[in-house]
């Protein structure tokens, strides 16, 4: 470690400025910032907050809580393409995690290999140092992607999001919208058949073989089920969808291993609780409103609208998006009613996407983005009320 | 003087005179040349569905289209009204009515050489997609149940996913030689499934579907099976 | 929807035809000055026809056409036009004109008048025609005004040119020759969606505008 030490100090006048490497400072800074905790912190005197939390530790505990959704994702990766070919070996086999190695390895290195040569470009260009925020977001991106998405688009979308999403706004911690969810909707629009129907969520699954999700065949179900039994209707069951047995993106399908990670976000102050119980409260309260309108007979026939409440919080990516994707604190809501606001609408939202517009059965990433777009807003009229509620008290 | 109120009155009428006017010359001169364009365009639809039009002329076009395509109105039982002429029939306002009281358009394509048979008969659909209105025309084999070729029209379904119905020549091709009828006419119409990629090559009324397109695909076999039902007596009639 | 720039034209006597006032009225606003990417205007027509170049090329053509002869007609009425109707007036004239591209385009080009439908209809509603109408034309003389809306007109055409020759080369994969003789591929690839829709178009605007930006320089106006 000292020799290491010693060594980046030795080499250091070169990047510095006026030395023969000083146009890549920022790379120089980046490696030794990643290797030991900087220099520059808080003074030793004075009324400071002095921890050792700083950006890099915040990102790196995200990365963490991300673990159990990325280790059940490779497993299930590996489950339902055996599955489809008709063998069953059960779920926790080598065999399952090697094909899910296969297949996620290549994303995840190309989505961090083309977000980090973008932010390390832009550094150069703007002088500033390489920000940590791809870190997470270079996580996220393969996370959200069906497994057999072409490492190109993986690519490309990473640069889009990078730079459109985050360069063109000033950087890390000036983007209005959650970068790996840009990234996603990219791919959705651009090249929609590799990102909806049936064939995308199997990796390598036989011609014929319906790789449907939950979503997909309950927004397809034509009537509803007469004696109450839903798992005609959505294809998987309760469990299965709770555990996380059945197809999807990546780390989206298990939402027992998005609450584990939610509970190391909370643990760790990283992650806001409120942003994640509002989303869903949200959830739940649009279904209960839904199932109430089918009560009341409107809109009986719609199995999406009839389907009970809490079938919305565990199909898709609804318990990954407001865990891991709502509570991104950048493009967030800040103030603190304002999150609960934001939580809820996200919810709310969402649902109204997946029943009302029939060829987005998936809203939570367009829910999303939205109320990242909506966030600057509650935030002002929720500052506005507090200088007025003030106001008043003055007088 | 430029607010005095009968100014103003003078002023209004004087400009909006003028720019009638000229309007009137404009669109008076120009008529011809639209309407001529109207017709071609529907000609290029028609025949699109028989024969390959891309390497055709404009005067080719309208050439086979005054040698070989005649136009006639039918009613729901298959009877033909001479007293209907085609531009007194719109197929949209049509389908505000019951499929029983429609006046319907069909096109009877005459054989190349033998001018007295009919080679196939083309009739127009209209219906609605996922975003907005689709329609088309679907050709018909002078047997009435097979069908020969479709073109399909859209005004804004999803570029790459729905839109394929009109970007995509794949999907034109999936129809032909489907059957609209059973064996005794009976209205089955063809259908496109919900994914893509499975062989319906045996099966004469079920083509292959569109990826995340299911709602247009929706759209245009409640389209068919719709119109299927409406040119059936017709159909029956020829055999 | 519409903002207006004020620019003032102080009188002269007799000046050419083409002085360099009247020139920069002619380029300015296909640069520094333009309509869509610096005054914001017309971007509703900007996103929706721009699938593809022909189409641009001939809604660019229209607008140029409707701007110019508008700043010019309603320049020549200013001094008669009585203020309280001046925007009916505006709007009669332009849609006068409007109504001449839309009925010419469906006598010559059938084609691209189903293609761009509506949008020739919403020249009249475009924003950039009514801003150098207000902000121009009504306070200066015909040629000059004739001068300013070929000028905003170029400026809108340039960029609609631009947009639209990007998204049909990633949206379809096609270029304004396609089909023609000279018709060339540079590479395949898969066509990108996005590019077809206009939210492809909001893109390109944006970053175009960054472009011009960072090369222009730009200062946040201060408040």
């Amino acid at each position: 470690m000292k020799g290491l030490r010693s060594f980046l100090d030795r080499i250091k006048p070169t990047f510095q400025e006026g030395g023969n490497l000083s146009m890549l400072h920022s790379t120089f800074d980046a490696i030794e910032t990643l290797l030991f905790v900087p220099g520059h912190s808080a003074p030793a005197k004075g009324a400071h907050i002095r921890d050792g939390i700083d950006l890099k530790r915040t990102m790196i505990t995200v990365i963490v809580a991300m673990m159990p959704v990325l280790i059940w994702g490779l497993f299930n990766v590996g489950y339902q393409h055996y599955l489809s070919l008709g063998v069953n070996e059960g779920f926790a086999t080598m065999n399952n995690m090697l094909f899910g190695l296969s297949k996620s390895l290549p994303i995840i290195a190309v989505s961090y290999g083309a977000g980090l040569g973008c932010e390390f470009l832009f550094a150069q260009f703007r002088k500033h140092p390489v920000n940590e925020g791809f870190l997470v977001t270079g996580m996220l991106i393969p996370l959200c992607m069906p497994p057999d998405v072409p490492l190109w688009m993986v690519a490309l979308a990473t640069i889009f999001a990078v730079i459109i999403g985050k360069e063109a706004f000033g950087g890390t911690g000036m983007n209005p919208l959650n970068p790996a969810l840009l990234a996603r909707a990219f791919i959705f629009f651009a090249y929609p058949g590799s990102m909806t129907g049936e064939n995308v969520w199997i990796a390598d699954k036989p011609d014929g073989y319906s790789g449907a999700t939950s979503l997909s065949n309950l927004s397809a179900a034509e009537s509803v089920p007469v004696d109450g039994n839903w798992l005609n209707v959505s294809g998987w069951s309760v469990g299965d969808m709770f555990l996380g047995f059945e197809p999807g993106s990546l780390g989206e399908t298990s939402v027992l291993m998005c609450l584990i990670g939610g509970v190391i976000l909370f643990a760790t102050g990283v992650g806001n609780w409120k942003i994640m119980v509002a989303t869903f409260v949200g959830g739940l309260g649009g279904g209960l409103i839904l199932n109430g309108l089918v009560a009341m007979g409107i809109g009986a026939d719609n199995a999406f609208m009839a389907v009970p409440a809490y079938y919305h919080l565990l199909m898709g990516g609804f318990a990954f998006g407001a865990i891991y994707m709502a509570t991104d604190p950048v493009s967030a809501a800040q103030t603190e009613r304002g999150k609960w606001i934001y939580g809820i609408m996200i919810g709310l939202v969402c649902i109204v996407i997946r029943v009302f517009n029939g060829a987005y059965p998936e809203g939570m990433m367009l829910a999303i983005l939205i109320m990242n777009v909506s966030a600057p807003l509650i935030d002002y009229y929720q500052v506005q009320s507090n200088i007025k509620r003030r106001l008043a008290r003055a007088k | 003087m430029r607010n005095k109120n009968s100014y103003i009155i003078i002023y209004t009428v004087a400009l909006c005179v003028i720019a009638a006017s000229v309007l009137a010359v404009v669109k008076q001169s120009l008529t011809e040349r639209q309407d001529e364009n109207i017709a071609y365009d529907n000609k290029k639809k028609i025949l699109n569905t028989v024969m390959d039009i891309t390497v055709l002329s404009k005067a080719q076009v309208d050439e086979i289209y005054a040698n070989r395509v005649r136009p006639m109105i039918i009613d729901f039982k298959g009877v033909i009204q001479t007293d209907l002429k085609l531009k007194d029939v719109d197929v949209v306002k049509q389908k505000a009515l019951k499929v029983e009281e429609r006046m319907l358009p069909i096109y009877r394509i005459l054989d190349e050489k033998d001018s007295t048979k009919n080679s196939y008969y083309v009739f127009p659909t209209s219906g609605s997609g996922l975003w907005d209105k689709i329609s088309s025309f679907v050709a018909m084999e002078s047997d009435g149940k097979t069908i020969k070729g479709v073109s399909f029209s859209h005004v804004g379904e999803t570029p790459g996913l729905g839109a394929r119905i009109k970007s995509d020549a794949k999907i034109r091709l999936r129809y032909e030689n489907k059957k609209m009828y059973a064996d005794e006419f009976e209205p089955v119409a063809v259908y496109m499934v919900k994914s893509e990629g499975g062989d319906y090559s045996d099966d004469p009324h079920t083509v292959d579907g569109m990826s995340g397109a299911t709602l247009t695909a929706n759209g245009v076999n409640d389209m068919l099976k719709e119109y299927s039902l409406a040119y059936q007596n017709f159909f029956k009639s020829l055999n | 929807m519409s903002t207006e720039t004020a620019v003032v034209i102080e009188k002269k006597e007799r000046e050419p035809l083409f002085s360099k006032k009247n020139r920069k009225l002619l380029v300015d606003p296909i640069d520094s000055d333009n309509p869509i990417t610096v005054q914001v205007l017309g971007i509703c027509s900007a996103l929706a026809v721009t699938v593809q170049t022909w189409p641009s090329i001939v809604m660019s053509i229209g607008v140029i056409f409707v701007a110019a002869f508008s700043n010019l007609i309603i320049s020549l009425l200013r001094n008669t036009i009585p203020p309280r109707i001046r925007i009916i007036v505006q709007l009669v004239v332009v849609s006068l004109f409007v109504q001449i591209v839309s009925e010419i385009l469906k006598a010559y080009i059938y084609d691209i008048y189903l293609e761009l439908s509506v949008f020739i209809g919403l020249i009249i509603t475009n924003c950039i025609i009514m801003g150098r109408l207000e902000a121009f034309a009504l306070a200066n003389k015909p040629w000059p005004s004739f001068l300013d809306g070929i000028g905003n007109g170029l400026g809108y055409g340039a960029i609609l040119i631009a947009v639209g020759l990007i998204r049909e080369y990633f949206g379809t994969g096609g270029t304004l020759f396609s089909g023609t003789p000279i018709e060339f591929t540079m590479f395949t690839f898969p066509s990108v969606g996005i590019m077809a829709m206009p939210a492809g178009a909001c893109i390109i605007v944006g970053l175009l505008i960054w472009a011009q930006r960072a090369r222009n320089g730009y200062a946040e106006e201060s408040n």
